[in-house]
């Protein structure tokens, strides 16, 4: 019989135990009552499990339907060991689900999957994210002419970009099919604007050319200078007026300054 | 000086009456057809988000209805430092919502930074007391107000545990001054599971401390060499486990008593049905106290 743990003792050999490792000496401060303490731990262990995929599932339903149950569970399950869940709160939990998922050797038939993950996690964070009162282009004509390049706008905290090599819009539209038909995986790749709307999260395909712009406000460059910079590369096509105009009516511009 | 229409708002109590435990399946349902419930609770967590559609559900449902806070993240039980971050998203949850109620749980779910996201058995020591004191001490004073500390159930004791579950319910509520949450159905998984003497439990409980009652659901666990009850939430409650709750409310009198159910969640009703059995019970309790 060995001395009583301390608490910190027995919490860390408790977590080291869930996780795998079967060599701490944590059955031997469990109570069997007629079961082996391992069945008993055992019991925990699945729960845990069971509670952080759940919240995996939650986040990423359309990644589910792409690889199916078992697949999903054992990424899962590698995550879990891999990445710690560091808050009490499981709707933050997953972040780096995506960076697994294109490391996994076992998903590299699914050259999207990853990417697909990667839009899964924007719909949660613009979904959760803050809100913020959306100003009307009018704000636009307050600027003073001598400021102009230097006006910033704050986009709403909820608006999200991903980019990929993949159709990943096309490949997430097919997943809410209930009876999928067929996946067209020959397309371009796509940029994805997302942003909350009401009580669903928006989202639309972009050019690059916005894409672009849009990555440059999010960093904080100027009105004037993320154009400038977007116009050195961008296609004929290029309407700033029109992107702007689509910010505002989507509520997406939620403060400027031009100090 | 600015006149308004509206009323300030004022936190409603929760009333001594059956109340339940709100989901996401039933959001909707809820804020559309405003059913007739006493009370209603949630998971703090669930709400701790910055903006978005789940911060107006709660506010359109605690305009309507009296609403309970009840968490199962805080990890009070940890022996690292209590996480800060979390308490104070509660405590703006908190600001924010105004609840009548405040809960959490007598276990641990985190150390070493890492979050094991569950409610973890701690062992029963004068260690463990001390830290937990502490911990409900703090977190009452982080949040200036009291909360409730609900009874877990477990799958596993310590062999190093030394004092029963339910002094240990007792001391604490005692000298952390917070109220108990008693959960019926978890005394009756761990009478089970355990071999505690259920009624027994019950009377060790300081009447006077118990501010809420919980029930729910548990499944048995087949194929093994003895009883082993798991708190699933995913049932109706047990016929022993009204039974047992018939007798917390004799000795308790009567408290708000919730409907608690987390998995294969079935149709509103079903929990309406529930509720109206407590309310049954709570109801009997009264013509037998007048």
């Amino acid at each position: 019989m060995s001395t009583a743990p301390s608490l910190p003792e027995l919490q860390r050999a408790f977590t080291r135990w869930v996780l795998g490792d079967q060599q701490v000496p944590l059955p031997q401060w469990v109570a069997g009552n007629g079961l082996a303490s391992e069945i008993r731990l055992g019991i925990y262990r699945n729960t845990i499990f069971n509670n952080l995929t759940a919240a995996l599932h939650t986040a990423y339903p359309a990644v589910l339907k792409l690889v199916g149950e078992d697949f999903f569970e054992g990424a899962a399950a590698r995550y879990i060991r891999e990445q710690p869940s560091r808050s009490g709160n499981l709707q933050d939990y997953g972040a780096a689900f995506p960076a697994l998922l294109a490391q996994m050797p076992e998903a590299a038939g699914l050259a999207y999957l990853a990417d697909v993950a990667r839009l899964e996690w924007a719909r949660q964070e613009a979904w959760l994210a803050a809100d913020a009162d959306a100003l009307g282009p009018e704000t636009l004509a307050a600027v003073p002419e001598d400021r102009q390049t230097a006006l910033r706008l704050q986009l709403h905290p909820g608006l999200r970009l991903v980019a990929s090599a993949h159709p990943v819009l096309a490949i997430w539209e097919f997943c809410q099919q209930d009876k999928p038909d067929h996946l067209q995986l020959d397309q371009a790749g796509q940029r994805v604007l997302l942003w909350r709307d009401n009580s669903q999260v928006a989202m639309r395909g972009i050019t690059a050319d916005w894409y672009g712009l849009l990555t440059l406000l999010l960093a904080g460059e100027s009105l004037a200078g993320a154009t400038q910079t977007t116009l050195l590369n961008a296609s004929p096509d290029f309407d700033l007026g029109a992107c702007l105009r689509m910010l505002f009516a989507a509520g997406l511009v939620t403060g400027c300054r031009w100090d | 000086m600015p006149v308004t229409n509206q009323p300030a708002f004022q936190a409603k109590p929760v009333p001594a009456q059956a109340g339940i435990g709100l989901r996401s399946p039933h959001y909707r349902q809820v804020l559309d057809e405003h059913p007739p419930v006493a009370w209603f609770e949630v998971h703090s967590e669930n709400f701790f988000c910055a903006g978005g559609e789940l911060p107006r559900i709660l506010d359109s449902v605690r305009r309507d209805y009296p609403l309970s806070l009840h968490g199962v993240g805080l990890s009070l039980g940890t022996s690292d430092r209590l996480n800060e971050q979390h308490l104070a998203r509660l405590k703006r949850l908190i600001g924010r919502v105004e609840p009548a109620l405040v809960s959490e749980h007598l276990c641990w779910g985190a150390v070493g930074e890492r979050h094991l996201n569950d409610l973890l058995p701690l062992p029963y020591t004068e260690e463990a007391l001390e830290l937990m004191v502490t911990r409900v001490q703090a977190a009452q004073e982080y949040l200036g107000r009291g909360i409730l500390l609900e009874n877990v159930s477990t799958y596993l004791t310590y062999t190093h545990s030394t004092i029963p579950e339910w002094q240990f319910l007792a001391l604490l509520a005692e000298r952390s001054g917070c109220g108990v949450l008693l959960d019926v159905n978890n005394i009756y998984v761990n009478a089970v599971n355990h071999g505690y003497d259920p009624h027994a439990y019950i009377r060790a409980i300081p009447a006077h401390s118990v501010g809420e009652m919980h029930l729910a659901g548990f499944t048995r666990k087949q194929g093994l060499p003895v009883p082993l009850l798991i708190d699933t939430h995913s049932r109706p409650v047990a016929e022993d486990v009204w039974a047992l709750y018939r007798e917390a409310l004799a000795h308790c009198g009567p408290v708000p008593t919730l409907i608690e159910w987390d998995q294969d969640i079935p149709a509103f009703e079903v929990l309406l049905a529930e509720a109206a059995k407590a309310e049954t019970l709570l109801h009997e309790h009264r013509a037998l106290a007048a």
